[in-house]
């Protein structure tokens, strides 16, 4: 009406005011509103509130043109300079600082970074609201609630009004529900088919329990209440209020369920909070009740509005919407992680996902791949009114690395069936995409994360073989290693103790992805890609676990190559080579030192015990005749085998064990001179033949048996 | 939605795909850790063995290691010594092609490209005052220690050491970097 006397009287700043702040109204185009308050303005209407000033940084504000708007708000406020108006100063002030938010926000955004915000398509989104989607955990369905009309599919583009026609106006709400179609969802379908005021869901659980907000009819204007329902034969049951320790005679917005729907986050303006709706935690007790509600404190509350808590699966990460000084404008999505007790500084999504609108009712699921949001933005995107957003979080490419080549152990000339296990430096086993070597070629695959260090354990029927140790860089495309190894049996006293691993042939090769690139094989990267696809379909088939692990790499807050190096700690990919450095000047060898650039670092065992549950390799015992400690003839014999077999090996120790004898009275003897001169008799024997005082150690035992009478045992154990 | 190939065994498919890639690419050799990868973990050994005089630390409690010359290192030095201490003090790099620019420098490390005139006029500017408590590392520099330079890093992955140099610069030498070195030179250049 406005709009037709403007004809007749084009220059009264009134009517153009009046105008101004009608359009101001549109769900659907704001921004109509800019040349009333522009004229205003430009033609100083002196009988015009300064209000204009402000309607007009708003507009400005809501097209994102932060700075002219902060002039506008400030020329505002120097209009109210002499009154004493604390809201008008606090209004201003605020937008000013969410003005501020928004450029510091924007200068944040960096190219490349491709998570940003999609309105969703019709019929998900109408002319009408469409808010509080909820995707549902496995990411099967997502339901919320549309203003619609119930029985029409007469779907209008909004930016054709800016105010619906009354023939296309709608008074039905209704939450809907839509089963996902590959990447689209299925036309939605109402779920209670009831009048309501308003209705809306706030947490779903595997489509059979919902939490919900309801105003019904007979509810006082705006004051609804959060009930709970479930499904029984295909059907929502009436829904049920939750007990007054949630929903107060104030109000309430937002509610949701985390910790197996033990603890419930909700929003409320009830007393007692830091201002404004805050959000509140309850335990659940017992079947019904919920514990007095907890304030959660004034890192997340503030004096302004914190509503619609959403908490992540991993009951840790909290999203919910605020107006206060974290946003751009109105209400944005902020996020907030819990630390032990207490809960990080809230960060603001940032300007990809939040707009100077509001933005509300998040939900995600729990890979973070997807998530969605509604938001009464109006840029030409909207369908109209609150849309519904959806958020997709591109896979993060990780790099792997290709390990392969040949692992071999040869054995009287025949190949010997080997597996291998992978740790890294921090001791954590690898299992998945670890392939055992082909039994006939040696040839063996394994894909691994680059820029760490690992060990490949060999193993032969459980026996751990040798430990080969390998270093990815950061950027290895392909890593090829080529061992082969020697396996022979130790016999000493005619009895095989165990088996002597000789490595043969050492090679390895390096292929770096910056290599690849410099060949201009772009060829590779996509035969790589199909390569990981291939092992993720393997997984898939044959273990899920692994295909759990593998898509929480996606995750960079569970990347390990990301965190691997936590703050304030070396870059563990050296750390080898500095303790090989360290070690050759300890131990004063200039080889070590020279060879750094040849294959390094094997810590092979030299000698494999045949069994693990033995400690000891060999025992012998030692009898003298009564009061002798003379060693036989047949006794040095055995003694000469024993000192050459441990001389050369360094990984050896010798016992030398007497056992201990009781007197009458049952009470321990000292050792006697004689046993000590047996022993001294047989370490000086050994001596003489070279071996080493500091592997020969003398051992007490208790006496077991009448064998052990008048003997001494000599067990060779491996270090 | 099964496709067909994968109706094959998963394992003798790995094999197949691993032989694939063996074959398509040609391959280049590379040391395990490169040279100047190498080097960077020596200079660290370095600085754990020889002693600086309490007074050296006058400027704070960082170990300074200044890279005279065009930086060989690139970021592996930054990336190898970030968050890593020598007897509790952490490392500061510095670059610079003058020696008044790396004023305060424990360590100066000398790059290649010097000609020796030049070499001689940077270690006696380094040596020329007194109090000047400096460890110098030359990186396979041409009668470097002869010059007066203190440790040379010779292309057999050792190095040369001038102990007269280290005793004029008030520095101790453990006996562990004698024990490596593999030359010595016992001689006052002057």
């Amino acid at each position: 009406m406005y709009e037709k006397i403007a004809v007749k009287d084009i220059t009264s700043c009134s009517i153009k005011y009046k105008i101004g702040i009608c359009i101001y109204q549109s769900p659907f185009s704001k921004a109509g509103a800019e040349p009333y308050f522009k004229y205003l303005i430009e033609h100083s209407c002196s009988d015009i509130p300064a209000e204009k000033y402000y309607y007009y940084a708003r507009l400005l504000h809501y097209k994102e043109n932060y700075i002219e708007a902060i002039n506008y708000y400030n020329e505002y406020l120097e209009a109210y300079e002499q009154a004493v108006e604390q809201s008008v100063f606090k209004d201003a002030r605020l937008r000013i600082e969410q003005c501020e938010n928004a450029i510091n926000l924007s200068k944040k955004v960096t190219t490349g970074n491709t998570t940003s915000s999609q309105v969703m398509e019709i019929p998900i989104n109408t002319s009408y609201d469409e808010k509080s989607p909820i995707i549902s955990k496995l990411d099967n369905f997502l339901i919320f609630s549309s203003k619609r009309q119930r029985d029409s599919f007469n779907y209008v583009y909004g930016d054709q009004y800016r105010f619906l026609p009354e023939k296309l106006q709608s008074n039905d709400d209704d939450i809907y529900l839509s089963y996902r179609k590959g990447i689209q969802f299925h036309h939605p379908y109402p779920q209670f088919n009831e009048d309501f005021r308003d209705i809306y869901p706030l947490y779903i659980q595997d489509g059979a329990y919902m939490l919900l907000y309801i105003e019904y009819l007979t509810d006082p204007v705006g004051k609804g209440n959060i009930y709970e329902t479930k499904v029984k034969k295909g059907r929502w049951l009436k829904p049920k209020k939750l007990n007054d320790k949630i929903n107060s005679e104030h109000n309430e917005k937002g509610a949701f369920l985390a910790n197996n729907g033990t603890t419930i986050y909700f929003s409320s303006d009830r007393p007692g909070g830091q201002g404004g709706y805050d959000l509140y935690k309850s335990i659940k007790i017992g079947k019904d009740d919920w514990s007095k509600p907890i304030n959660l404190g004034p890192t997340i509350n503030s004096e302004y509005d914190e509503i619609y808590p959403f908490v992540h699966n991993d009951n840790k990460t909290l999203y919910y919407s605020t107006n206060g000084t974290l946003s751009i404008g109105d209400f944005d999505l902020v996020t907030s992680v819990k630390e032990g007790a207490t809960w990080s500084t809230p960060q603001n999504l940032g300007v990809t996902i939040n707009s100077p609108y509001d933005e509300l009712q998040f939900s995600q699921i729990p890979s973070k791949r997807y998530s969605y949001f509604s938001s009464n933005r109006q840029n030409k995107d909207a369908i109209g009114g609150f849309d519904i957003y959806s958020i997709f979080k591109p896979v993060h490419k990780m790099k792997r690395a290709i390990v392969t080549g040949n692992i071999e152990v040869e054995k009287n000339g025949q190949k010997i069936p080997i597996s291998l296990t992978v740790k890294d430096q921090d001791n954590i086993t690898y299992k998945k995409y670890v392939y055992d070597p082909d039994p006939s070629t040696g040839k063996f695959f394994m894909i691994l994360l680059p820029g760490k260090n690992y060990t490949i354990t060999v193993t032969h029927n459980e026996l751990e073989l040798y430990n080969i140790k390998i270093d990815l860089p950061k950027d290895t495309y392909r890593y090829q290693l080529i061992k082969t190894f020697k396996m022979k049996d130790i016999v000493v006293l005619n009895k095989t103790v165990g088996y002597d691993i000789i490595p043969e042939e050492s090679q390895f090769e390096v292929t770096t992805f910056d290599q690849i690139k410099d060949k201009k094989e772009d060829i590779a990267d996509a035969r790589y890609d199909a390569l990981l696809m291939l092992m993720d379909m393997i997984v898939d088939r044959t273990d899920k676990d692994g295909l759990a692990s593998l898509n929480a790499l996606d995750d960079p807050a569970l990347d390990p190559v990301i965190s691997q190096q936590a703050k304030g700690s070396p870059d563990p990919y050296y750390t080898p080579l500095l303790d090989l450095i360290e070690r050759a000047f300890n131990e004063a060898n200039p080889d070590l030192l020279t060879s750094l650039d040849s294959m390094r670092g094997d810590t092979g065992d030299k000698v494999v015990r045949l069994s693990k549950e033995n400690n000891s390799i060999l025992d012998q015992r030692y009898y003298f005749v009564e009061n002798e400690f003379d060693i036989s003839r047949e006794d040095q014999k055995t003694l000469n085998d024993i000192a050459s077999f441990i001389k050369p090996r360094s990984d050896l120790r010798l016992e030398i064990i007497h056992f201990s004898q009781e007197n009458e009275n049952h009470e321990i003897k000292e050792t006697d001179t004689l046993t000590q001169m047996r022993i001294n008799s047989i370490n000086n024997y050994l001596a003489s033949k070279g071996v080493e005082q500091w592997k020969v150690k003398v051992v007490e035992k208790p006496k077991m048996s009448s064998d052990d009478t008048g003997c001494l045992k000599l067990s060779i154990i491996i270090k | 939605m099964k496709k067909s190939f994968l109706n094959i065994s998963p394992l003798q498919l790995v094999p197949v795909i691993a032989v694939l890639f063996i074959l398509v690419f040609q391959q280049e050799s590379r040391a395990q850790f490169d040279e100047y990868e190498r080097k960077a973990g020596i200079i660290n050994t370095f600085a754990k063995y020889v002693n600086w005089p309490s007074k050296a630390f006058m400027e704070g409690d960082k170990l300074v290691l200044g890279i005279l010359g065009d930086d060989p290192f690139g970021d592996v030095i930054d990336n190898m010594f970030r968050n890593r201490y020598v007897n509790g003090r952490a490392w500061e790099i510095r670059r610079a092609k003058t020696i008044r620019e790396l004023k305060g420098s424990h360590i100066v490390f000398m790059a290649q490209g010097f000609k020796e005139e030049e070499v001689k006029t940077f270690l006696q500017e380094i040596y020329s005052r007194n109090n000047s408590f400096v460890l110098t590392i030359g990186d396979n520099i041409p009668n470097f220690c002869k010059n007066g330079g203190i440790i040379n890093l010779t292309p057999n992955g050792l190095y040369t050491l001038n102990i007269v140099s280290a005793n004029k610069a008030q520095l101790t030498i453990d006996v562990k970097l004698l024990n490596l070195a593999s030359d010595i030179i016992p001689y006052d250049p002057n």
